[in-house]
């Protein structure tokens, strides 16, 4: 039974590799949704599928067996324009690293991602001011820290005004000030704008700040 | 695990690079080999056939009248090292006679290298010689001197017999092609090995710089790469001569005919010593530790990127410089390794600028990506693209070469060879008569002699011939100076007194149409006017053209042939009537159709080694950049992915992939098509004049451009479809 109002749904996912000639199951019966204006946690230790599950929600793998809605929309037999459409459009990833191209400017990343998601105006400005990067628009990804390149890596998926905001341990590799500087921020624009988020993490204090959190195991959902 | 093991840990990881690395080497070893075995083998068999490329110098008499033993035995009682040399020209089968006289020769020194001969045919004692030919075989004297001596009598001064190009300098430019073209093979494989290497070496920055943690000392880091090159070259170096003999012996076939057919040289097989295996292989390691020896030996060597511009802006100008001004064929080639080495280094250099100075003035954020990328892909593959520039501005310049030179020397070999058949009189026929007899022949419809024989000019001796200006077999000849375009004009001043020279002696001597020439034959000094200079393909030789008029009857020439048609067709109706009008059984007839075939065989075979090296070498850049490539592209396409994670359709990003490869091997292709005009022009316009003391008109080919330009094209589309399946959008291991 689907959840109504609900951005993401899924219901009885199941999600296996195959390692050698050993099938390893790391997602199995997994149900959650989450709503407009929720976040979500996602917890577990290496390799419990969290990553899995975003790439998944992504379209980047498919699920083994399990219905997902996005949007209210099945995703059942989409094919791979449908993913790509809602990821240029109104689904936004930030990763642990390599979120930026590093030929172009941190400015001129957030124009591309914006031009990919279809807006021919975009405030790069406003974004960059709003993450702490109001001088740094024209430096290269190379010659800003991590902390400000995770900023921009934000700055680029905020400037998309996106629908869901897909976030896989954004903080992992940042020191504990940089680190928070970096949720304050995410945390910030999802209360303004409302736009749910799943964010993967290690870290119980960030958890927390969502409005749930869903721990995987080894074996799956607990 | 030992340091060894950890090093080749990468090729374990990566068996792809190791083997892109080895194919590189072998088929670089391979064709290089190949050209440089060939060469070897023609330069023994030139040495062996006693082609003296020395200068040598003869006597000759200040008024112009034939030397005689007399005049030897006078300059050698005076204490002069003169040697005579008698020459019997005997018609095919029996060939040329040289009579030498050893005795003379012993104040020469060394005679296999100063000896007086320096021309193919049977060498026999002088006695000897002058005993076969009786009185039926032309004869000539020739006095050979051991120095330019500047004291010799009055009645006597010395001529220089290889003023200007001699057979030997032709056979030296012909050996000077083919080293060239090993040393741009040679040129571009070290190219393609440092790319490889670097790349590899690059992977392994990482490894390294733990291994330098760990306190293993700089040095022994460099010695173990030195030596992982060295065993690397040793290894495909060694598979790549043994492929590069086969493909010689592929080879040689068409090059000994090419050989022969030019210069008289067989190229004779030869037993390959271990020497002969382990000299190339070791150059072959050498070059390859000096390709890679700046990043092994010294990685913490720092570049500024303005002084490589200023530097290779100074060799390229160095370069066209000494090409304009020098006169030298070896500082004309060393000119274009410097060009091309400047060309290519700027263009490595600039491209990426260039491309990067778009992406700053794009409208949109993604076409400034792609600018960028570029800018990137050109860096990382900057040493086989101007691997795959060299190797294109060589075809685009051989092809235009061999297509000139193809059109060019058929219109000439149609024009020499007018008339169905070549007919050569037998010696001392009585000119007059034998010409009158042929003209009655019922199975002759045209008939036109050439009379043959020698002139002293100032220049040296020359040699004369005389035909009759009216003929009409002569009307269709083309000119590369006159007064005036119609040849027919030219012809009625031939016959009113002027005379022609051939290109080679005009080029030499700086011979224009309307200087005089003065020269001395039968014994009376001449001087006449040049109406006009005519091409003469393929032989050094200088040459004077007069009317048959201006030859006495009584006077000797040293062979008389007639280019005749006939009535019918029939050659066995025309060889009765005319040995039977002559009274010469087993007369030299041939059909000037055969020597056709043979002359533009000659032609084929010469050229077809050149073509299939040009073209294996373009194959081979092309090969390696797709190699690189694919190895190079691991580290880009997580780009290419993130914007399908952004949300670009996996079409659209290949789209771009593929906008990508072919824009950089066309932009290549591109950059080497002035390069390969330009080098076609040296050819052309500066090597063909001094190698053989002719030019060909330049010509351009631009649908052979556009052949290139599609064939890079290719190897782009080519290359964007190897790329398109790593740049698939799927999860790799996950870790959460």
């Amino acid at each position: 039974m689907f959840v109504q109002d609900s951005i993401v749904d899924v219901r009885g996912l199941y999600k296996s590799y195959l390692d050698g000639t050993e099938q390893v199951r790391v997602l199995s019966d997994l149900s959650f949704s989450i709503a407009h204006g929720q976040s979500m946690a996602l917890m577990g230790p290496s390799g419990s599928g969290k990553s899995t599950l975003i790439n998944i929600l992504s379209g980047i793998e498919s699920a083994d067996d399990g219905d997902i809605r996005l949007f209210g929309e099945s995703a059942a037999k989409k094919d791979t324009d449908w993913w790509s459409g809602l990821r240029g459009t109104r689904i936004a990833t930030v990763f642990q690293n390599d979120n930026l191209m590093p030929t172009l400017s941190l400015g001129d990343n957030i124009r591309l991602r914006a031009q990919l998601a279809g807006r021919t105006k975009v405030a790069v400005e406003h974004w960059l001011t709003t993450l702490g990067l109001a001088t740094l628009g024209h430096r290269f990804p190379d010659q800003v820290s991590g902390g400000q390149r995770q900023r921009a890596a934000m700055a680029m998926a905020f400037a998309m005004l996106p629908g869901l905001l897909l976030a896989d341990e954004p903080t992992a590799s940042l020191d504990g000030a940089t680190a928070r500087q970096v949720a304050d921020a995410l945390f910030h624009h999802q209360h303004e704008t409302g736009c749910p988020m799943l964010l993967s993490t290690h870290d119980p204090a960030l958890a927390a700040r969502c409005d749930f959190t869903l721990v995987l195991s080894s074996l799956g959902a607990q | 695990m030992n340091l060894t093991g950890a090093l080749l840990s990468h090729y374990r990881r990566h068996p792809w690079q190791l083997l892109a690395l080895l194919l590189i080497l072998i088929v670089a070893t391979a064709l290089w080999s190949s050209v440089w075995q060939l060469s070897q083998q023609a330069r023994n068999s030139f040495t062996s056939n006693e082609a003296a490329l020395e200068e040598r110098f003869t006597v000759l008499r200040t008024d112009g009248n034939p030397v005689t033993v007399t005049d030897f035995a006078t300059l050698r009682r005076l204490g002069f090292c003169i040697s005579p040399q008698l020459t019997v020209e005997r018609p095919a089968p029996e060939g040329r006679i040289i009579g030498i006289d050893a005795l003379a020769l012993r104040c020469f020194g060394d005679i296999s290298r100063q000896g007086p001969s320096g021309q193919s045919g049977v060498f026999v004692d002088i006695g000897e010689a002058e005993k076969l030919a009786g009185d039926q075989w032309p004869t000539r004297l020739t006095l050979f001197a051991s120095r330019a001596y500047a004291d010799l009598p009055p009645a006597y001064r010395i001529a220089s017999v290889s003023s200007g190009v001699a057979a030997g300098q032709l056979a030296d430019s012909f050996l000077l092609n083919l080293d060239a073209l090993c040393a741009l093979v040679l040129l571009i494989s070290a190219l393609l090995v440092r790319s490889v290497f670097l790349l590899g070496l690059a992977q392994r920055e990482l490894s390294l710089a733990l291994l330098h943690r760990f306190g293993v000392t700089p040095g022994r880091l460099q010695f173990h790469l030195v030596v992982e090159l060295a065993v690397l070259s040793a290894i495909g170096g060694t598979i790549g001569l043994v492929l590069g003999q086969v493909l010689a012996s592929g080879f040689g076939q068409g090059f000994d005919q090419a050989l022969s057919g030019l210069y008289g040289v067989r190229l004779y097989a030869q037993e390959t010593s271990w020497l002969a295996w382990l000299a190339p292989l070791l150059v072959l390691i050498l070059v390859m530790i000096w390709a890679v020896a700046d990043r092994v030996l010294f990685s913490t060597l720092k570049t500024n990127h303005r002084l490589l511009v200023a530097v290779a802006s100074t060799l390229l100008l160095i370069g066209v410089g000494s090409i304009l001004w020098s006169e030298s064929l070896t500082l004309q080639f060393l000119a274009i390794g410097l060009t091309l080495a400047g060309f290519g280094w700027l263009t490595a250099l600039m491209l990426p600028e260039l491309l990067n100075q778009l992406a700053d003035t794009r409208a949109k954020p993604l076409t400034g990506w792609s600018w960028r990328e570029l800018a990137v892909m050109v860096r990382q593959l900057a040493l086989p693209l101007v691997a795959l520039q060299f190797a294109a501005a060589t075809v685009i310049a051989i092809h235009a070469l061999v297509a000139t030179f193809e059109n060019t020397f058929y219109d000439w070999l149609d024009q020499r060879l007018q008339g169905d058949v070549y007919l050569q009189a037998p010696p001392n026929l009585d000119r007059a008569a034998a010409t009158a007899a042929l003209a009655r022949l019922d199975s002759v419809r045209a008939s036109h002699g050439v009379i043959r024989g020698e002139a002293q000019t100032p220049y040296g001796t020359m040699e004369l011939m005389a035909v009759n200006p009216a003929s009409s077999l002569l009307q269709a000849w083309t000119f590369l100076a006159s007064n005036t375009q119609a040849p027919e004009e030219v012809w009625r001043a031939v016959e009113a007194g002027a005379v022609l020279v051939n290109e080679q002696l005009a080029r030499r001597e700086q011979l224009t149409v309307g200087d005089p020439l003065t020269f001395a034959f039968d014994g009376s000094p001449q001087s006449r006017t040049i109406a006009g200079i005519y091409a003469d393909y393929g032989r050094p030789a200088g040459e004077i053209l007069i009317s048959h008029q201006l030859w006495p009857p009584e006077a000797n020439y040293s062979s008389l042939s007639f280019s005749v048609t006939l009535v019918s067709g029939s050659l066995q109706t025309f060889r009765r009537q005319i040995e039977q009008a002559w009274n010469s059984p087993g007369l030299t007839i041939r059909d000037n159709a055969e020597i056709r075939a043979l002359a533009v065989a000659i032609f084929d075979q010469t050229f077809a080694l050149t073509r299939a090296l040009s073209a294996l070498t373009l194959a081979l850049a092309g090969f390696a950049l797709l190699l690189m490539a694919l190895t190079m592209f691991g580290a880009r396409k997580h780009y290419y992915q993130k914007l399908q994670l952004w949300g670009m359709p996996e079409h659209r990003v290949k789209h771009w992939l593929m906008r990508h490869s072919t824009l950089l091997t066309v932009t290549v292709g591109a950059t080497a098509l002035p390069l390969g005009v330009f080098l076609t022009w040296v050819l052309v316009a500066r090597i063909n004049p001094l190698a053989f003391g002719w030019s060909l008109p330049m010509a351009v080919f631009p649908m052979f451009w556009l052949f290139i330009l599609g064939l890079c094209l290719a190897i782009g589309l080519l290359l964007a479809r190897l790329l398109a399946p790593q740049i698939a959008l799927r999860a790799g291991r996950h870790e959460g």
